[in-house]
């Protein structure tokens, strides 16, 4: 079998569980050769779980996951061999140098002699830790450390990296050299499948990103499918000269408009609509109301909004489907039926109605907007 | 991994403080004359110190510590196997346990010189105290991979029995009547061979077990083991039913192995990963007899079980015949009896014990093993020791406690009633274990049908079987 036969990354069906706890639940995708994917998902989503697992570092509960056509779980080895793995945090040895660190890892990878020596000097000089190079490994900082831990990693050349939130932790700087690494492997033709919780810094790296809620894939795509997959919604940052408690008021009371969050001088709002006309109604009626508007400007929409507002829908659908299968089971016959009952705490409410709708939807407060 | 070890645990200033340590109480002693007053016992004292209690301990963290720093998926992702990252740790250690001895020898040789000393003894000790130090650092860093505090805060406990049965067995047998074991025995050689021979294989045992805590299922140490177990078995319960040469302590040691190895096949997790049942299938029937027994998991673990078993019995039988003319009689019937109750009321034992709240973390497929066999070891004491009737029925239920009681001279009661409640108990039990196993046999048995239908396609195809990527990962493995 060759090695590039079937994709860089092949996910089927795969499920793991801890105890009752469903951490991926029938997870299935496919990265192509040569791509960057980004893998975004909140804390406890199944990330890390389901990267654990293509790096042979775990067990799928079931399903099957393959890396260049390869099964994780019965050739490991052979899986590793194509592999690059960097964790979101690895340890530090004591007593240990940089170049120790990585001749060590050049060794256990089979490297012998002045290949040894060439690949720990090629990968010092990618990552830029030659001046490092006897520095004592716990003495580095996170941004060193990542860079050293991304060396490590790719010391056997692998077709394939795998890095759990690279950029977790990082200042500004760090990261950016960070993704400059990224970038360069990424032209070199490698398959990359990152993780982060910078979202926007996944779209400017990634061909196509994949979201993972409670260990499901949500979306697989790029980012501006997702973005544009909210074409029915706008948002605008309005500022008002004077009290800006006055627009969150107005937006308590206007129907198709949400205050999203507050700021020093107004606040961003979002508008259940994409047509110009109507935001354009919307700015009008807010003149007419008597608000003091200083700016009125759309926002492109942020793919961090993208992704909550994906949860919100998914939630809402989640919630649908309990309230359906609860109205569709007869009511257990109670003494005193017929009384008028107390909705108990925790009952599932019916999903909003969809805009355009009439009635308009219910309002919520921007502290509920908030929470 | 021995590089970095090294590397490593040389420049701990603990391992500074301990070996400067060590040369100032030897320069001490020297400078007392080493035969003064009780110099001659500060000096082993001392090696006692090093090699019996503070290099072992080191073992403690050697895997736990990569656990715990989150650097042992890095280990694990390079070529490195489990077994050599176990073996790398262990040698470490074991390197410095040796400095520490290579730099004592120059004080022993000037024992000699001060007068007094035997220097053939002294090395002999040296051997000794090396022997047993490297014995418990496999111990060490076998339970070191072990997740669960509890388990490794049990062994130690154990080890520090140990230490002190060993430190009482070396104090009152040999120095105080100021002699070496084996002295004067005929095949004093055969001794130190055969000390040598099973501290070797119980570091391999230990490495290995601690090897596979930390391995991926894909990788078996289950075959291997069992097949090094076999072999370390049958070499001395062989010797002793065809030699001459101390028949009883060698079958005594080829049984206590066959036990041990036992324990842990019956033990074992099954697994069900095909590229573990490839290269048995691949050799076709006899591969797939062979599997029977050598299989991980301890569905196939039974089978294994009774051959050790059978093996241990016939070994007993021939010594008897051979050297009491076949007087055991009855007690061989009962030796048979629980020997193969023992194999399968073990397991029983075991699976009968498991509870989810209990649930040792350990790798092993049940909770708490080491509970039972701790029970069951006390059972068989009690019932070995004490002469009571009553006692040595109540063990009747458990076969294995009910060894000793059958084999126990101060029964009175009719053995031959006792035998046969002992042989329905087992053959009950084993009937049970093996009900609950053949769900695995099933599944395995289908993994062995779509390996050699895989296998027929290939060389129906023509596709060489090295282009397979078991060939690369099975040839791994044999590395």
């Amino acid at each position: 079998m060759s090695e590039l036969n079937g994709a860089a990354i092949e996910v089927h069906n795969l499920h793991r569980s801890f105890g009752n706890l469903k951490a991926v639940d029938g997870v299935t995708f496919r990265v192509e050769h040569g791509q960057v994917i980004g893998f975004v998902g909140a804390n406890g989503a199944g990330k890390t779980t389901t990267m654990r697992i293509l790096a042979t570092l775990d067990y799928p509960t079931a399903g099957r996951a393959s890396i260049c056509g390869i099964d994780v779980v019965n050739y490991p080895g052979n899986v590793r061999r194509m592999l690059g793995w960097m964790p979101d945090s690895f340890g530090t040895y004591d007593h240990m140098t940089v170049v120790e660190y990585l001749d060590f890892f050049a060794r256990a990878l089979g490297f012998r002699g002045e290949e040894r020596h060439a690949r720990v000097t090629e990968v010092m000089d990618f990552a830029d830790l030659g001046p490092l190079a006897d520095r004592l490994i716990n003495k580095l900082s996170k941004g060193m450390g990542q860079r050293l831990c991304l060396g490590r990693s790719l010391l056997h050349d692998p077709r394939v990296l795998i890095l759990d939130e690279p950029a977790a932790g990082l200042d500004p700087k760090a990261r950016v050299e960070l993704k400059h690494l990224i970038r360069i492997l990424a032209e070199e033709g490698k398959t990359i499948f990152i993780s982060s919780h910078i979202l926007s810094e996944l779209a400017e790296m990634c061909d196509s990103l994949l979201f993972i809620n409670k260990g499901r894939i949500v979306h697989h795509g790029s980012a501006e499918e997702l973005t544009r997959a909210g074409g029915d919604q706008t948002v605008v940052r309005v500022e008002l000269h004077g009290d800006p408690q006055k627009l969150s008021d107005w937006a308590a009371m206007s129907p198709y408009v949400e205050m999203i969050d507050a700021s020093k001088n107004g606040g961003r709002l979002r508008i259940d609509s994409g047509d110009p006309e109507k935001i354009g109604g919307v700015l009008k009626r807010m003149v007419t109301e008597g608000l003091p508007v200083v700016d009125f400007h759309r926002e492109e929409r942020r793919l961090e909004d993208a992704f909550i507002d994906l949860l919100g829908k998914l939630e809402a659908e989640d919630a649908a489907a309990v309230a359906a299968v609860a109205a569709a089971q007869p009511p257990p016959p109670v003494p005193g039926e017929g009384l008028p009952t107390t909705p108990k705490i925790g009952a599932v409410a019916p999903p909003p109605p969809l805009p355009g709708d009439s009635p308009a939807p219910p309002k919520t407060s921007p502290s509920d907007a908030e929470n | 991994m021995l590089v970095k070890e090294l590397r490593q645990g040389m420049r701990t200033k603990m391992f500074t403080a301990v070996f400067i340590t060590v040369q100032a109480v030897m320069g001490f002693f020297m400078l007392l004359g080493f035969t003064a007053g009780g110099a001659s016992a500060l000096f082993w004292l001392t090696l006692y110190a090093v090699l019996i209690i503070f290099q072992p301990l080191r073992g403690f963290s050697a895997l736990s510590n990569e656990i715990k720093l989150q650097t042992m998926d890095l280990i694990q992702l390079t070529r490195l196997t489990a077994w050599r990252i176990a073996l790398g740790k262990y040698t470490a250690i074991v390197a410095q346990s040796a400095l520490f001895t290579a730099s004592v020898l120059p004080y022993a040789v000037m024992r000699y010189y001060f007068g007094g000393i035997d220097v053939q003894e002294d090395l002999v000790w040296l051997f000794l105290f090396f022997a047993t130090s490297c014995l418990l650092t496999a111990a060490t860093v076998c339970f070191s991979a072990f997740p669960n505090l509890l388990v490794r805060g049990a062994v130690l406990i154990g080890l520090i029995f140990a230490a002190g049965a060993i430190t009482v067995f070396l104090g009152d047998d040999y120095f105080d009547r100021d002699r070496i074991p084996f002295e004067g025995e005929p095949y004093a050689w055969l001794g130190y061979v055969g000390i040598f021979a099973l501290v070797a294989y119980a570091c391999y045992f230990l490495l290995d077990m601690g090897a596979s805590q930390i391995a991926p299922e894909a990788e078996n140490h289950a075959s291997r083991k069992r097949a090094i177990s076999f072999i370390a078995a049958g070499v001395p319960l062989a010797l002793g039913a065809l030699t001459d040469v101390a028949p009883e302590p060698l079958v005594i040691i080829g049984a206590i192995i066959a036990g041990v190895a036992c324990f842990d096949a019956l033990a074992e997790k099954p697994v069900f990963v095909p590229s573990v049942y490839a290269p048995f299938v691949r050799r076709g029937f006899l591969g797939r007899l062979a599997g029977r027994l050598l299989y991980p998991g301890w569905p196939f673990g039974i089978w294994y079980s009774l051959l050790m078993a059978a093996m241990a019995v016939a070994a007993i039988i021939a010594v008897d015949i051979k050297h009491h003319g076949g007087s055991l009689d009855d007690e061989v019937a009962a030796v048979l009896a629980a020997s193969f109750g023992a194999s399968s009321s073990l397991r029983l034992a075991i699976r009968l014990s498991f509870s989810a709240a209990w649930r040792i973390s350990s790798g092993w497929d049940d909770p708490h093993p080491c509970g039972v066999l701790l029970f069951l070891t006390l059972l068989g004491i009690m019932m070995g020791t004490t002469r009571a009737d009553e006692v040595a029925l109540l063990g009747l239920p458990v076969p294995l406690a009910s060894f000793p009681a059958l084999l126990d001279y101060h029964f009175s009661g009719s053995r031959e009633i006792m035998t046969a409640v002992s042989l329905g108990f087992s053959v009950l039990y084993f009937a049970v274990i093996a009900v609950s196993a053949i769900t695995t046999y099933s599944r395995v048995r289908g993994i062995e049908a779509s390996l050699g239908e895989m296998q027929r396609g290939q060389s129906d195809t023509g596709t060489g079987s090295g282009s397979d990527p078991l060939e690369s990962e099975a040839s791994d493995a044999a590395a």
